[in-house]
Formats: C-alpha cells, structure tokens, sequence
C-alpha cells in the first residue's frame, strides 16, 4: 500500500463519529479548494453553486431592470434611487443545490483485494472516493444520496442535505458480493431519482463496453449528469504481479466462481492490451454521450487522483 | 528394531494421499480469486492434462512427514544385545482380581468364579506364578505371589463373597501393584467378576504394558423388587409422634411391569403394608406414615418383593431422633417478602427440621430469645433498640446469629463486636454485574457443609446493593463476591456463632432469595449455627465410621446437651449378635454387614444409638455388562497393547526413538507450511483467501 493510500485507510483507526470513517482530512485539504460544480443546470430550491435557468434572489447579482407593480418592495434598489430618483429592482443569477447521488458497485469483483498490501481494496477505494466527495458536496450546500448496486440496486439512500452522514455510514457498512448487472442495476437507479442531478457511478465496469456505456446513458437521458469512475486493482492490469512466473494457474472468478485455468506468463502483455482496450472503449463511447470517464488506479493515491479529477470537472465546466 | 504397535505401519499407505492431491486434485486447489475471468484467455484443457506432478520438493516433504507420524505411532524401539538374552525365559506372573462384592452372592456367581479361577489356575505353566486379590469396594491380597497351585485354589475355596459393593478401578490399581514389582517377561491380569455395573469410584486403568484377561462369572438374574432408598419427607414430626418417610422400589430383572408388596416394620411390629406397580427401568417413590413411638430412636425394616415371588429386596433405616431447630426470624413484619423466602426455604430442611417463629423487632422479648437457638435478622437493623442486648445476650449462651445486610441495616453494634469483629462501609454501593454472585472463598465447617449441598462452591446471584464489609481479620471471611468484596463473614464461635451476609434478600438488594441454592444455604446456615450434624438414617455396607462422632451427633440431634467428647470403652453389636468393643483410643468401624448395628456406650446409662447399614442397591439392579463394554471401558495409558491377549513383556527398549520420529514429522509438517506458503503449492487454499478478501 503507497503512502497515500495508507493514510486513507489509517484514518479509519482515528476515533471519531460514526461515518466518518473514510472522510481523511489529508484528503479534504488537497481539495477542498475546489467546487463540484456541474455542468447543466439543475433544479432546486436552496442557493448553492450550481447555475440554474431561473433568474432569482441569490448573492449573484446579474442586472438592474425597472421597478413594476407586484415586483417584491424588498429588492429595490434604493441607493439607486437616491442618486435616479427612479425605482430599480436588483436581479440575481440564482444558484440552487444539486442533487449528488453516488452509485457505487459493491458486487464480489469490487471485493477483490491482493491481500499483500500493494494496493488497498477496490471497494474500500471507491468509498474512500465517494465518502471525500460526498462530504465536498455537502459542505457546498448540495444534496448527497446513495445507492449500491450488483445486479440490482440495493440500498438507497435519497439525496438530501440531511443525509451526508447517512450515507457515510451506509459507505462504511457496504460489503462486496453477488453478480454485478450494470444495466439493470441503472435502470432501477434512474427510476428512484426524482430530480434531476449528478449521478456519479463508481464501478470495475465489469460488462462489454458498449453495454456499460448503454447503462450509464440510460441516466444521461433522464437528464442526470453522469460520471463514470473506473475503478480497478493494478493487479488487473499486470497478471503477472500476483501469478505464477511460469505454468499453470487457475483464476476463479469471483463472482460466478468459475474457475479458469490460464498460463499467466503467456499471456500478461496482451492482458493488459484487452483491459486498457476496454477502458479506453468506456471513455471514448461514454464521452460521446456526454458521460465523463475517470480511471481510478487503486495503488494511486486517492488524494491525488480526486483533485486531478475536480480540476478537470471544474475546467470542463466553465468551458461548456 | 521392533515395533510395539505393528499393525500401525499400515498407516505409510496414507502416503498415497498427497500423491494423489498432487496428482488428481491439484486443479482444484490452485485456484485464486480474481475479479473478472472475462477477458481472461483459457487455456485448453488438453494442455493441462498433460502437465506432470508439479512441486515436488513440496511433495517430498508430505511424504517424509507421514513416513515419520506412522513410524512414531508404531512404537519403534531398539533391543540392546546385552538385553536379548533375558528374552529366552517365558514364563507368567498374574494376578487374579476376584470379585467379592455382593452381587457375587446372588445367581450362582460366586460358585462359577471359583470354578472359573481354579480351572485357570490348573492351566499354569510350570514357571508362572500368581497372586489372588479380592475385591469389593477395597482390593486385599489374599494369596501372595507364588507358584504354589494347591495354596491359590485352596485360599479360593476358602474366600467368600461380602456385602460390599464394586470397584473396578482400586482393584485394578492393586493388582498393577503387584506386577510392578515382577521382572516376568509376560505380566497379565485375570479378572474373574460378574461384571456388575457398579463399579464405584476410580475408572478401571490398566497399563499399556499388562495384558488383561477376563474369567466372567455371570450370575442368572431373578426377577425382584429392590428397595433403593428411604428418607424422610420434609417437616416436623407430628405432635403423635407420627413421622411421613419415602421409600424408592425398583424392579429388577423385570421384562414387564410387575406388582410388588412393601410391608414397613417398626421396632418389629409391622405398621404399613403398600402394593405398587414396578415399571421396567423405573423407580416408584411413595410416601409411608408411621408412628414411631416417643423414644424416637425407631428402627426401620422396609422389605419389598415382587407379588408372585421372586428376589425378595430388604432396606434398613433408623429412625433417629431429630429434634427440630428453633429458629427466630427477626423481621420487618408478617407479610415481608424477605421472610416469606427464609421461611419456604426452612421448611425443606429435614435433618434436622427447622420450627420458625417470626416477630417485629418491636415485639421481641427476652422469653422469644430464649427459646431460640438460631437468630435470623433480615430487613431490621441490628443496632437498633432492643436487639443489640438482646443478641449479646443470645451469643453469649453459645447460639447463632444470622444477619442480612439489606434494607434498614444500618449498622453493627458494639455489643456484638466481640462475636463478629467487622465494621461496615459509611454507604450502599450501587453496583451492576461487578460484584455479581458468591464465590466460598474459606476453610470453614459452614463453606464445607455448604459446597457438598451445592456441588459447587458459588453462587451465581445477581448483586445490585451491598454493605461494604470491612473485618478486623481476613479469615474472617467466608465467601466474597465477584469484585473480591466480602460476601460473608463469620466470628470464629468463641462468643456464640455469627454470620454477617453483605447483600440483602429484597429483589433491590439481590436475587439471592430467588436463587435455587438459597434453601440449602439457609438449611446449611442455620444447621452450622445451631451446632447440630446431620445424622445419617442408614450407612452402605464397608463404610468407616467415627462411632464416637456419630453418638454424639445422634444425641444432640434428640436434643440432649453432650457437649463433652464420647470417652471410654463402646460396643457395637451386629445384626448376626457380633460384639466388638472400642477401646478409648479407637474411633472408627467397618460395617461389613447389612442390618442395624447397635452402638452404646459401656458404662451404665451411656448413650446409645443404632446404625442401619445397607448393601448398595447397585449390586442388585441390573443386567451386568458383557466383556466387550466393560474392555471398551478401560483405559489404556499408552498405545497400542493388545487388550485380551498375552503381549510378550519386551526388555527395556529404547523408547527415545519415538519422540525423535515425531519430532521429525512435526518438523517435515512445518517446513511444508513454509514453502507451501512460499510457493502458493497444492493444497494451500492461503491464495483463494487472498483473492477474495
């Protein structure tokens, strides 16, 4: 486990309040200073960062236009008229809070873990991320959910801005198991959400790309903002680190639990060319949809990874 | 080189095991977890198949450590030249364990173990010798070891069965005695016995180097009614002088329910006669009233038999007598709780019975104290106005108080200070599972009395209040609770008889009223305190008594005020008109014979008492075992001797080379866990687990 890594997973040793267990502050620090700002508008109702169509009361101020009867006495702007004579009404660009909902995949592949310390679990990565930026979201005013996922959703967790430590904790309480179905389990995602918002999907996208791409686009049409984060061991990239040098080995899958007798040496280079062809797929595909794709290496750290990621968001957004 | 457990060899084909893992099973535990096989290039099946055995190192040292584990189990040693010689002689030292209990009286037995042993005898070698022990519930020798053939079946036509009951185990023990001194090369056991299921006190132990043999003298089992225990009912006699007994009848040899008659004699004159219904493998226990006449010191014949005939069953019980306790329970009113629990739990007390009276501190007066040998505070302080002059003046008269610490305790009086030196805490402490439960933590006559009540020597009551108890000394205290604080204490009697207890018995202080052990705590306490003993209405067939001891308890036990030790000369007569005299110097007798002994003092006007001795019912119950069970049921210290037969007695090996084997194996066995572990070799199911954590 690198340095980084190793401080996400010890902060969990730090006593504190339940939930708050993959909330590092090491991680927060770094970025912290960065907003999560989507990149369509969307409903709501309290002010927050995300541009809305809606011209309203906000910190904003967007322009002046002249006062009519039934406009609210309290937005005139009276030092306006102290220097007119003339009855302005000040108007705002009104920020609403989004919707954030974290997917999160916790099938048996997610449970994988080299168990050698190279790298820290799949899982525990995805919730490393989704727990820091669940927390940046909500401290921004945005409204956080939660839904895990295998081959169907599990538990859910509305979007609220009652419910960062909600779904902290159901974070914490996620065990990997069972098949993983990416479009059904997105299917049934999408029917749970309400309001339009950001759906952030953390997965090993386990499935042919074009289905996992079919799955993702599925939320993209209801109007939701969808982020693809790959999440994957090194070991799935290097046969190698783990296996024999030479000869025969046998993989068992761990979620059909079928076992495959492969010659790991024979095969590791072209390996390694199908997982990244793969990715690749995701990321072209899913960014032709609108769907914005981030490969999350588990022996990075996360710190690291997160801040790229919202660096790239936030240039992304202002761009558009 | 020679082995002492030969046919363990046979263990080495289990080496085939691991080949076969290596060969057949080795796709099945290689595998490892993996997230996703999809993308995964498989490799033909036929390629593997042609895949010879792999890790072979790992495979090397599978075997090795089994060829070792076997060999260790097999018993190798090594015979020194020097010792060979010592081999050519073979001949014989045995020892035959004869069975005399009772039950070898009963169906021919006695008469087919004689003929059994004697038959065995005549087929001795000319070099073998033996040795004869009899046995009951104690082994004796009664035929040294020796040669002479004539003197061993003329000691066995001169043994007779006794009244005794089975042990299997001190009989065995002896005769491994015996043998331990012989130098034979064979060394064998002979146990000629009905194999009754008794078998009382130590399991049978023989060691791994004697042969034991078995000459079985089965007796013929007649139906019949046996009378297996008699007591008394709980309460005070009646004022007629009636007293409520139990009596226990089981059939014996029965295939089908029976009926059976039970008659009752008292002092010769028959005064209850019952009919019953046995059940097969059953008890029936029915209550009998009899009126035993004021003297008290009744003595009791049950005799049972089946109504058509049969084995007839006789049971004696003496019917001593028992004065009851008068115990004072000092409360805080009629309707208490607290008292309510101490009186049900008195009233289960049978030997002796307890008479309870019950008064307020405010009604108490000096004629009530008097009259009481026992005191029970609970629920009152015992510092308030009038009880610290009662009490003193109640301990000074050599009587016994006992004191709940429990509501309205407030403090300990000086005037009882030289009967209990203890201070209490200034506070009740609020406590929670800390200081749960009584744990005897003392040598004390009452801690004794108390564990054989109980079987255990705790408590597992729950403790929510308590008095801290602080004593003057440490032996003052008898049991503590969980967090080490006293649970009880007690003065050591010079100034009357006291037992402080730290809780109380409300439902806020503690569950001690409601625990299962509370009646023969307080049947316990209150006979320690009252300085009484419990006398045993009848005693089994060869048990040791203190007959000085036992007259003084029965006397006191019918209230009389011997105080001093029983000096002089006793006589005790038995059931057959047998006297034998104690000198002052003698205290204990062996009651080898079923019926009522007479015990009494020499002197004109001495005490005097009579003792029931009894078979044990086991002797007569029962189908006996067979040779199969009760081999089955021996235990064999060390491995690998033949059971039945004759196993040659080996010199002195070298047994050193067993541990070495194993020391070996165990090695072999961790060196494969390294480089299985290293290696990831057949059979590690370490890398499945690293996969899939």
């Amino acid at each position: 486990m690198n340095a980084a890594a190793a401080r996400v997973a010890t902060g969990a040793d730090v006593a504190r309040a339940p939930g708050t267990r993959f909330v590092d502050p090491a991680v927060l620090s770094r970025i912290g200073n960065l907003a999560l700002i989507a990149r369509i508008t969307v409903d709501g109702f309290v002010s927050g960062l995300h541009r809305t169509r809606q011209l309203g009361v906000s910190t904003e101020f967007a322009e002046h236009r002249g006062y009519t009867p039934g406009d609210d006495v309290r937005h005139i702007d009276w030092k306006v008229f102290a220097r007119t004579d003339r009855l302005y009404v000040k108007c705002y660009e009104s920020e609403t809070n989004a919707d954030v909902v974290f997917a999160v995949d916790v099938s048996g592949s997610m449970g994988y873990d080299d168990g050698a310390g190279r790298a820290i679990g799949k899982l525990d990565y995805a919730r490393f991320a989704a727990a820091s930026v669940a927390r940046l979201a909500a401290t921004q005013g945005d409204r956080v959910g939660l839904a895990t996922f295998n081959d169907a959703p599990l538990e859910r967790i509305p979007p609220s801005a009652r419910h960062r430590d909600r779904v902290l904790v159901a974070l914490e309480n996620a065990s990997a198991g069972g098949d993983s179905d990416i479009v059904a389990a997105m299917e049934g995602i999408g029917d749970s959400l309400r309001r339009r918002g950001i759906v952030c999907v953390l997965s090993d996208f386990y499935a042919p790309s074009a289905e996992v791409v079919r799955a993702l686009d599925s939320l993209r049409v209801r109007g939701h903002d969808v982020i693809a984060l790959h999440v994957l061991h090194p070991d799935e990239f290097d046969l190698s680190a783990s296996g024999a040098a030479s000869g025969v080995d046998i993989l068992e899958d761990l979620e059909s639990g079928e076992r495959v007798p492969v010659e790991i040496a024979a095969q590791v280079d072209e390996y390694r060319r199908v997982i990244e062809a793969h990715a690749g797929d995701i990321a072209a595909q899913g960014g032709a949809h609108g769907i914005q794709y981030a490969l999350f290496d588990t022996s990075r750290p996360l710190d690291l990874v997160l801040g790229r990621f919202l660096s790239a968001r936030a240039r992304l957004s202002r761009v558009r | 080189m020679g082995f002492a457990v030969p046919w363990m060899l046979l263990g080495l084909a289990s080496i085939a095991v691991p080949v076969l893992l290596h060969l057949v099973e080795r796709r099945h535990l290689r595998g490892r977890g993996f997230p996703s096989v999809m993308f995964v290039r498989r490799l033909e099946a036929r390629r593997e198949k042609r895949k010879t055995l792999r890790d072979r190192p790992l495979l090397l040292l599978r075997c090795l450590a089994l060829v070792f584990a076997t060999l260790a189990f097999a018993g190798p040693y090594v015979l020194s030249r020097q010792e060979a010689p010592a081999r050519v002689v073979e001949h014989t030292d045995r020892v035959y364990l004869v069975d005399a209990s009772h039950s070898m009286r009963l169906g021919g037995a006695w008469r087919r173990a004689v003929t059994a042993a004697g038959n065995d005898i005549d087929a001795m070698g000319a070099d073998d010798r033996a040795a004869i022990v009899a046995f009951d519930e104690e082994p004796r020798i009664v035929f040294a070891m020796s040669a002479d053939r004539a003197g061993m079946k003329a000691t066995l036509r001169d043994l007779q069965p006794g009244y005794g009951g089975t042990g299997y185990g001190a009989a065995l023990s002896a005769a491994q005695a015996l043998l331990g001194d012989s130098e034979a090369p064979r060394r064998e056991i002979v146990l000629v016995s009905d194999l009754a299921m008794t078998g009382a006190g130590r399991p049978p132990v023989v060691a791994a180097d004697l042969s034991l043999r078995l000459l079985p003298a089965h007796r013929d089992v007649e139906p019949g009614a046996v009378v297996t225990d008699v007591g008394w009912r709980a309460g005070v006699d009646s004022q007629d002088g009636s007293r409520t007994f139990f009596v226990s009848v089981r059939g014996s040899g029965l295939d089908a329910p029976a009926e059976a008659l039970v008659h009752v004699t008292v002092d010769g004159y028959a005064v209850a006669a019952h009919r019953v219904s046995l059940p097969v493998d059953d008890v029936v226990t029915f209550d009998v009233d009899a009126v035993t006449g004021d003297d008290g010191a009744a003595r009791v014949t049950v005799d049972a038999r089946l109504a058509d005939g049969g084995e007839p069953g006789r049971f004696f019980f003496v019917a001593a007598p028992r004065r009851p306790v008068d115990v004072l329970l000092v409360g805080p009113g009629e309707t208490a709780a607290t008292g309510l629990f101490v009186e049900g739990a008195l009233s289960l007390a049978t030997d002796p019975p307890a008479a309870l009276t019950r008064r307020t501190p405010d009604s108490l007066g000096v004629a009530e104290m008097a009259d009481a040998e026992v005191v029970v505070l609970a629920g009152v302080d015992p510092s308030s106005a009038p009880l610290p002059s009662l009490l003193s003046g109640h301990l000074s008269r050599g009587r016994g108080l006992m004191v709940f610490g429990g509501a309205g305790f407030r403090s300990w009086p000086d005037d009882l200070a030289d009967a209990l030196p203890v201070t209490l805490g200034p506070d009740e402490i609020q406590t929670a599972r800390a200081a749960g439960g009584i744990f005897l933590s003392a040598d004390h006559p009452w801690t004794r009395s108390l564990e054989r009540a109980l079987g255990r020597d705790e408590l597992d009551v729950d403790v929510h209040r308590l008095r801290r108890i602080v004593p003057a000394d440490e032996r003052h205290v008898l049991a503590r609770h969980a967090d080490g604080a006293p649970a009880v204490v007690a003065g050591d009697g010079t100034s009357g008889r006291v037992i402080l207890f730290a809780t109380g018995l409300e439902a806020t202080w503690s569950s001690l009223a409601r625990h299962e052990g509370f009646a023969p705590l307080m049947i316990e306490s209150v006979r320690y305190l009252a300085g009484r003993s419990p006398v045993p209405a009848y005693f089994r067939t060869r048990s040791r008594v203190d007959l000085r001891a036992h007259l003084l308890d029965v006397a006191r036990a019918g209230g009389a005020d011997a105080a001093a030790p029983i000096a002089g000369e006793l006589v005790l007569t038995a059931p057959d008109g047998r006297r034998r005299t104690f000198g002052d110097g003698q205290r204990v007798a062996l009651l080898d014979t079923p019926g009522i002994h007479a015990l009494r003092e020499s002197t004109a006007g001495g005490l005097a008492a009579a003792l029931a001795v009894n078979v044990d019912p086991a002797e007569l119950l029962g189908a006996p075992l067979d040779a199969e069970t009760f081999l089955a049921g021996v235990s064999r210290p060390s491995p690998g001797v033949a059971v039945n037969g004759g196993a040659a007695r080996e010199p002195p090996p070298r047994l050193e080379l067993w541990w070495w084997m194993l020391a070996a194996a165990l090695g072999l066995f961790i060196a494969e866990a390294l480089l299985s572990n290293r290696s990831g070799g057949t059979g590690g199911p370490e890398r499945r687990e690293a996969g899939a954590s």
